[in-house]
């Protein structure tokens, strides 16, 4: 079994939390049925174009869970469940949610590795493409240490979502 | 690999070795992508060369783990730094305060050792969060709350050791009674009546015989806090509010005065003092031209809004908050006819866990994380660091300090506005020991150095001149810890000269989390000289 030291010896996970990793991929790269069952979709229905990236989600048969800002009843029914280290989270929320939910993941052993900032004029047209950014954040792992945009919330627009993948060690190792 | 300060990379080798062989490999921590996330999150200092960082961490399971990990780290003189769950942002996180230190990270101490629903108390480790005492009461359908902060991610024991404030106890330190304290030699002991073998007032009684050792511990870096007990809370029955508004900052004097009195006599209800227009001013980054009643009063008729306000909240039993509810609201009315008072729709605790809905999140003390998408979405800000100044609880004092500390943000072009003002308080609701904390979160950012440096710069002379004025703050963030002690400088600093001397005596290889509120041991305050 591959522990965890010498998993960040390969350079599978991304180096920091607050580097904010972006993933600009051009295609899709993964193979999105092979890795849904590992994958739950957490999305803020508060935005516009969240209905559609729920349903590019579904289509990859994650099990899908809404939020409404805070991701803190989400955490204490679900994503508290040491179970849930072999899996990966997708998701679409505030910064600020996404902010939370890492550090409440973190001691878990949980890493940002894609985080996409979208426009709020694009919302409706980019979710098909967020969504597909997102599996193949899962898919390519190699990827995902050459794309370190690196993005400062400073520059985000804080009232525009974000879509995120959080993923653990042990969610590579499986 | 990062080396510790004053350690040799042969010596922390072996000492690395020697920490997965008591926490296995799994928990010892050196690879950059583990460390960086101990970074502080809302540090000042964010990517500055004085940006505190960790050099390890080390996650141990519990206290025979703690202490024999403790007790290495004095073989080999390896500086650890102690937190619970790392979460108390604005006032360091999860960073040392000396760069280079180990983290004692106790996130896997996460057991709740015991919740005596017949006496009110639960005894806890350092790894419990809000979070999990609640799930615990949720479980066990226990209708008890903790006095819980805002947010709810962080521990009982960080958050009181730190004295925290929380709803409905006040101070989270004075809500607390007994430890278990690692000393910085690896000796465990127990406080209070917890030094009695088999005392059963452990978690009730807070103090035992001879001195009180407790409050040592807080806000220091003499041991390692890894149990500790706390008073619960009912469910209230009820929860009544009056809110009270003003256009005419003349109001403020009375309406603090009958605060006081409601407190003094034991109706309670005690409030802070928030500022509606603030809000106004902070969303349009405008500052007042000066903090005068003339000037304030105008702002407040300009943006048609209230000047200021106070919400005062009785919780109990129907009769009784009923019955509190009608002598504030009276005493209020008389004391302030111009004022508008209001009355908020009663909150009803629910029968059960089972049939609580989000809306009696507040009555049944349900964490939760609002803060991070509610308050902070609104605002262009990375982070943010505190100043929290204690004053005594009179609208004049109040209304100076808002002159005060205005007229330093006017100069230091730094946004001050009118912010709220929080009672400081202990469990004795009656009591009329209380003070106003000045609560201001100042924005810190990750890319704008040059801010941050004007902001820190800003922050010190605020806590000079909150000194010559005799108010202080009661914590503080990590980059300005030292500074705020400087200022408790009676008959030549004696009171840190004894700190020194109790760290000297207890810690004498200075491993502790060393700075900790200013207190250094002897080898760095001999390097430093």
């Amino acid at each position: 079994m591959v522990d965890r030291r010498k998993l960040l010896k390969t350079g599978v996970v991304v180096p920091a939390l607050f580097t904010l990793p972006t993933v600009a991929f051009s295609s899709v790269t993964g193979n999105s049925s092979s890795i849904a069952h590992e994958t739950i979709a957490v999305v803020d229905e508060r935005f516009i174009g969240s209905a559609l990236f729920r349903q590019e989600l579904v289509k990859t048969g994650a099990d899908y869970h809404a939020i409404s800002g805070d991701i803190s009843p989400l955490w204490a029914s679900l994503l508290k469940d040491d179970a849930l280290q072999d899996k990966a989270i997708i998701g679409l929320s505030s910064v600020q949610s996404l902010f939370a939910l890492s550090l409440m993941l973190q001691p878990r052993g949980f890493r940002l590795i894609h985080q996409f900032t979208h426009t709020l004029e694009s919302e409706s047209e980019s979710m098909q493409q967020a969504v597909s950014f997102a599996m193949g954040a899962l898919s390519s792992r190699a990827e995902i240490l050459r794309h370190q945009l690196a993005p400062t919330m400073k520059e985000q627009q804080n009232s525009a979502p974000v879509s995120w993948v959080l993923a653990s060690s042990r969610y590579f190792q499986s | 690999m990062r080396i510790p300060p004053g350690v040799s990379e042969s010596d922390y080798t072996e000492a690395l070795q020697q920490f997965e062989n008591v926490v296995g490999v799994d928990n010892v921590y050196i690879e950059d992508a583990d460390l960086d996330l101990y970074r502080d999150a809302y540090s000042i200092l964010w990517d500055e060369p004085e940006e505190p960082i960790a050099a390890g961490a080390i996650a141990p399971l519990n206290v025979e783990e703690v202490q024999a990990v403790v007790r290495i780290a004095n073989q080999y003189k390896i500086p650890l730094y102690a937190i619970s769950t790392g979460r108390n942002l604005g006032y360091g996180g999860s960073a040392p305060v000396y760069s280079g230190s180990v983290i004692l990270d106790l996130k896997r101490m996460n057991r709740v050792i015991e919740i005596n629903e017949a006496e009110h108390y639960c005894i806890v480790e350092p790894g419990v969060s809000f979070f999990d005492l609640y799930a615990e009461f949720e479980r066990r359908n226990i209708k008890l709350k903790a006095s819980m902060p805002a947010p709810g991610w962080g521990s009982p024991i960080g958050n009181a050791l730190d004295h925290g404030r929380g709803g409905p106890a006040g101070d989270n330190f004075r809500n607390s009674s007994g430890m278990e304290v690692v000393l910085g030699d690896g000796r465990l002991i127990r406080t209070g009546m917890g030094a009695l073998p088999g005392g059963k007032t452990w978690a009730t009684f807070p103090v035992g015989v001879g001195p009180t050792l407790d409050g040592i511990f807080s806000q220091s870096n003499f041991g390692i806090v890894t149990k500790m007990g706390f008073n619960l809370f009912p469910w209230p029955e009820t929860t009544r509010r009056i809110g009270i508004a003003t256009r005419n900052y003349d109001n403020l004097d009375a309406m603090v005065a009958v605060c006081n009195e409601l407190q003094a006599m034991g109706v309670g209800g005690g409030s802070g003092v928030f500022s509606p227009l603030h809000q106004v001013l902070a969303s349009r980054g405008q500052e007042p031209r000066s903090h005068t009643t003339t000037e304030l009063n105008r702002l407040a008729a300009d943006f048609d809004t209230d000047l200021i306000a106070m919400n005062l909240a009785f919780s109990g039993p129907d009769k009784v908050t009923q019955a509190q509810f009608e002598v504030a609201y009276d005493m209020l009315a008389a004391a302030v006819p111009d004022a508008n008072l209001r009355e908020f729709p009663v909150s009803r605790a629910p029968s059960s866990h089972t049939t609580a809905t989000d809306r009696d999140s507040g009555i049944i003390g349900k964490p939760n994380l609002q803060r991070f998408w509610e308050d902070t979405a609104q605002y262009d800000w990375d982070g943010h660091m505190w100043f929290s100044p204690l004053m005594p609880q009179t609208g004049e004092e109040f209304r100076r300090s808002m002159e005060v500390f205005g007229a330093i943000c006017r100069e230091e072009d730094v946004f001050w506005g009118l912010p709220p003002a929080l009672l400081y308080n202990s469990t004795n609701m009656g009591a009329a020991a209380s003070c106003y904390c000045i609560v201001k979160n100042f924005n810190v950012s990750k890319t704008d150095k040059a801010y941050n440096r004007r902001t820190l710069a800003t922050s010190k002379r605020l806590i000079r001149a909150a000194a010559e004025n005799g108010w202080s703050e009661y914590r503080g963030a990590a980059a300005l810890q030292e500074e705020i002690m400087d200022t408790f400088s009676f008959n030549d600093h004696a009171y840190m000269r004894f700190c020194e001397t109790v760290k000297d005596a207890i810690d004498p290889n200075g491993i502790l989390s060393a700075g900790r509120y200013g207190i250094w041991p002897k080898h760095l305050r001999e390097n430093e000289a």
